[in-house]
């Protein structure tokens, strides 16, 4: 018996059966030349409404025109046509103008579906973006602060051709039950490649979309210059029509403006990132990662690559073309569809059950949201009111507003602020602050917090810092009624100055404001600039020192309700090079030397400086 | 002999060698399938679980997972598995061997190639399906069917059944329906499917009409799809007038009709009032590029061109999109 085996199995060693063989996807059924996957095999259907399951490539088609046609905020461009003629079209998300509400421009983001064909997660995850924003485009909250600020670009499918293809055999396939080709487990672009399955010499053919872009192309042994290889990565660079079709949805979005880029793959159930030599957007990169993981509880996980090196992948393009924050999102599952009670057979992945479908859409919508959302621009404040509390007539308010480049402050005071007085402080921000989960207001796992606010006055009299803080439990983020233009851009707080409180004694007063958005930013310090993305980083976004190229943002403190002039930040001294000490005597060196008693009376000065009176309002 | 006995130990020795040392992805995992496949057929015959072991024995432990995961799918295709058999794919499902590596798609991250764990117990469940569907058959020929076992949601049993389904004739078929309706089971049904694959062979309207009752999954969807090529087309206008009702299904049905009976008055009917109901008139809109009847294409240009508005404007271009494809 053993030698009969080993006399097959050495035979073995010199065969290399490689035919190609068409292979039925099953449910249970077995047999030769089936492959069971241990669920019902999914087969498209032509609705427009999202299903539980596939839609066909042209009931996807007719439904983003639908949503175009019906609603303004959403407009079809043609951005290319595929290797057999078909057109590639991209569907721009986002009010009429370029502007943002503050009068800045807009930041533009770009979303790409369908690069893959067998990949059928994807179209279904990124139409989903696109009906999700038209369905809640007048929500007065995350959605529409969305549209209102970016301009949004979606290509739902870029590989046309080969996504036809793999639903023209939504259950056959070639070549190997282990390496599924063509038909359902097509890959790459129709380049050489007909539409029959039948005819075996072109089924391996075509060029793998994301191995065709610069600046790594043909660079990596990742990708191929076999023409047959599932990488292939094409004769040139951006060889291929829909690859140029992308970049022209780039040049659509608005080049300089593009911030934001994914590239919609499934499965292994990950974000993976590129860096480049950018070290400020690297970080970004991760932080808004974070971001959208945390949307669904870590998970996805998260895979940066370092820079200088890749395989010629379209995030890497958009990540150093533009130094945008840049994504390949692999949707689930993990590992295999064993996740789902599948069989565990090679590449079933690919196959997500049709039950899986609608919560798939709906957690990569989540994420993808709240991604769009980190990217528009950071949080500050940009204004206030304050009322009294029993009449609710406005005693003082202020508003932050652009003139010229820059914001300027306008207040309006009707009366002074008096002591034990009931009041209510409405801090109104430039952005949603919380999501909101069945109308309750929610922070982000381990990123935001539902309430997470502190607010206090602080002031100087007679050339010394007061401070009244405020117990913040007692206020909430407004949701329902008083909300300036976003539910929850809006603080609401009770408040009551302490007895011996007169405003005139004050040479200052302001507004200390800390928090952070849903998104896990910090407030930008400054409210009297605009902070802007430029070459992968936030600028003029200042921290608690002012620095506005630190991307951390900070405490804002720059509402003044009484305003000295004084500066808002101290100011920054340049590191001072360090100098080789003078060479001491010995009779100096035990007593600390002669300026000593300077020294303690500047720091004796500076500490009761910085003992300010702090009371609790 | 002896050179060639040589030429082929080294050979051996050089892929168990080879293959230990590479990171393995789908390419090298297809090469090692194609030198092991033709020792796949082994596991038919095995007599005792040490044949196994000594078949095993001389190849390295990735290989062994490979030709595992061969003997699991020559197992698959089985309609029951001896007692040596069954035995070592229990093993198999308790001792969780794979082989990780990565697929071209994902270069950068690590997968399970072959999962012999996951495999196994798929071998299990697939072949106790097929042994349900057998003991079905023979209670169906018995007439001694307990209708509330086999029609568990999610069981092996029920599986079985579907199994056992999708093999019948259309006669078979239609005294199963016959059943149903005397036995009252369609409300039993966990899922439309056993319904799905009855009306893809006989044409029993009132099955479709409580399909379309019931509440709707991914096998609704299905048969709304393939209404047109099912036995029952001729019934099609009418289901469809009833599947619009249906939120869920109302774009679909549209599409159908849109597509495959805008020559039938009944459906340009339905149609035109989908047009006037503003749940429906903007999936009227896009389908209307698949209208190709000529009178009905006249129609409702007319009727559009006599109201203007943003959504004329919309479904008058769709119609002349319809017209250049």
């Amino acid at each position: 018996m053993k030698r009969l085996f080993c006399v097959v199995f050495l035979l073995a060693c010199f065969s290399t059966s490689s035919w190609s063989q068409t292979y039925t996807y099953t449910d249970s059924e077995t047999g030769q030349n089936n492959i069971a996957i241990g669920y019902e095999v999914p087969i498209p259907v032509d609705s427009l409404t999202p299903i539980e399951g596939f839609r066909t490539y042209e009931s996807l088609a007719m439904r983003h025109l639908q949503l175009a046609e019906m609603f303004d905020n959403i407009s079809q461009v043609q951005v290319g046509q595929t290797f057999n003629g078909r057109p590639i079209f991209a569907y721009e998300l986002g009010d009429q103008d370029t502007l943002t509400i503050d009068g800045g421009v807009e930041g533009a983001a770009l979303i790409n579906g369908g690069i893959h064909a067998r990949e059928w997660q994807s179209p279904e995850a990124v139409t989903g973006y696109i009906e999700y924003l038209a369905d809640t485009q007048n929500d007065q909250h995350m959605s529409q602060f969305i549209l209102e600020n970016l301009n949004f670009v979606v290509i739902p499918v870029l590989n046309v051709d080969g996504f036809l293809q793999t639903q023209r055999f939504p259950n056959q396939v070639t070549d190997s039950q282990t390496t599924p080709r063509d038909g359902r487990m097509r890959r790459k672009n129709m380049r050489d490649v007909d539409e029959t399955i039948d005819s075996v010499s072109d089924n391996l053919d075509g060029i793998d979309l994301n191995r065709n872009n610069g600046p790594f192309w043909a660079t990596s042994n990742r990708s191929s210059s076999d023409m047959t290889s599932l990488v292939y990565h094409g004769t040139s660079n951006g060889s291929e029509p829909e690859t140029l079709a992308l970049y022209q949805a780039a040049i659509e979005a608005g080049e300089d403006r593009l911030r934001f880029y994914i590239d919609t793959h499934s499965f292994s159930q990950i974000y993976f990132a590129p860096y480049t030599t950018n070290a400020r957007r690297n970080t970004i990169n991760d932080q808004v990662a974070r971001v959208m993981r945390a949307t669904n509880d870590f998970k996805y996980d998260y895979g940066p690559s370092g820079a200088g090196s890749g395989i010629g992948s379209t995030d890497e393009y958009f990540a150093n073309t533009y130094q945008a924050v840049s994504y390949t999102l692999e949707i689930e599952p993990a590992n295999s569809n064993t996740q789902y009670g599948g069989t565990g057979v090679s590449h079933g992945g690919f196959i997500l059950p049709n039950s899986e479908v609608p919560r798939m859409r709906e957690e990569t919508r989540k994420a993808t949201m709240s991604g769009l959302y980190s990217i528009v621009y950071p949080p500050t404040v940009i204004g206030f009111d304050i009322l009294d509390a029993i009449d609710q007539t406005r005693v003082v308010s202020g508003r932050w507003e652009k003139q010229g480049e820059q914001r300027a402050l306008v207040l309006s005071q009707q009366q002074s602020l008096a002591a034990q007085t009931d009041y209510i402080l409405r801090v109104i921000f430039n952005k949603p602050m919380r999501q909101l989960d069945e109308g309750n207001v929610v922070g982000l796992t381990s990123i935001s917090e539902a309430l997470g606010i502190e607010l206090s006055f602080s002031g100087v009299i007679g050339g010394q810092e007061v401070a009244y803080d405020m117990d913040t439990q007692q206020g909430q983020w407004l949701t329902d009624d008083g909300f300036d233009r976003y539910k929850t851009d809006t603080f609401e707080q009770p408040f009551q100055l302490p007895a011996g409180f007169n405003w005139e004694d004050h040479t200052l007063l302001a507004l200390s404001v800390e928090t952070e958005d849903y998104s896990g930013q910090n407030l930008d310090s400054d409210s009297s600039t605009l902070a802007d993305w430029q070459n992968g980083a936030w600028i003029q976004y200042e921290d608690i020192n002012g620095d506005g190229t630190t991307d951390s943002g900070g405490i804002n403190q720059s509402t003044r309700l009484i305003n000295d002039g004084s500066d808002l930040f101290a100011p920054i001294t340049p590191p001072t090079t360090p100098t080789a000490p003078p060479p001491t005597s010995p009779a100096d060196s035990g007593g600390g030397g002669s300026n000593s008693p300077i020294v303690l009376l500047v720091l004796i000065s500076f500490a009761v400086r910085k003992l300010c009176l702090r009371q609790h309002v | 002999m002896r050179v060639f006995r040589n030429i082929t130990l080294v050979t051996f020795f050089f892929l168990a060698f080879a293959s230990k040392a590479m990171t393995w992805n789908e390419e090298i995992l297809k090469q090692q399938i194609d030198s092991l496949n033709h020792l796949q057929y082994y596991i038919a015959d095995i007599e005792q679980v040490e044949d196994i072991d000594a078949a095993l024995n001389h190849l390295d432990q990735q290989q062994k997972i490979v030709l595992q995961f061969l003997w699991l799918n020559e197992l698959t295709s089985q309609e029951r598995l001896s007692n040596v058999q069954q035995e070592w794919v229990k093993t198999l499902t308790e001792r969780g061997l794979s082989l990780k590596g990565s697929l071209h798609d994902h270069p950068n991250s690590m997968v399970s190639l072959i999962d012999l764990q996951a495999q196994s117990k798929s071998v299990l469940r697939l072949i106790n399906i097929k042994q349900q569907a057998h003991l079905f058959a023979k209670a169906w020929v018995q007439n001694s069917i307990d209708w509330t076992m086999w029609l568990q949601a999610e069981s092996n049993e029920y599986h079985g059944f579907i199994n056992w389904l999708k093999k019948q004739s259309a006669n078979e078929l239609a005294e199963l329906a016959a059943l149903l309706r005397q036995q009252q089971l369609v409300s039993k049904l966990p899922d439309n499917q056993p319904l799905l694959i009855i009306l893809n062979h006989i044409a029993a309207v009132d099955i479709a009409q409580a399909l379309l009752e019931r509440e709707t999954d991914s096998f609704t969807y299905q048969f709304i799809q393939q209404l047109p090529s099912m036995p029952l087309q001729h019934d099609g206008v009418q289901l469809l007038e009833k599947a619009i009702k249906k939120p869920e299904l109302s774009s679909l049905s549209i599409i159908v009709l849109a597509k495959h009976y805008d020559a039938q008055k009944s459906a340009q009917t339905i149609l035109l009032e989908a047009l006037d109901n503003e749940a429906h008139q903007w999936h009227v809109m896009v389908a209307l590029e698949k209208v190709t009847d000529h009178g009905f294409v006249t129609l409702l240009t007319q009727r559009l061109a006599s109201k203007p508005s943003k959504f004329s404007r919309a479904a008058l271009k769709q119609m002349a999109k319809g017209a250049r494809l």
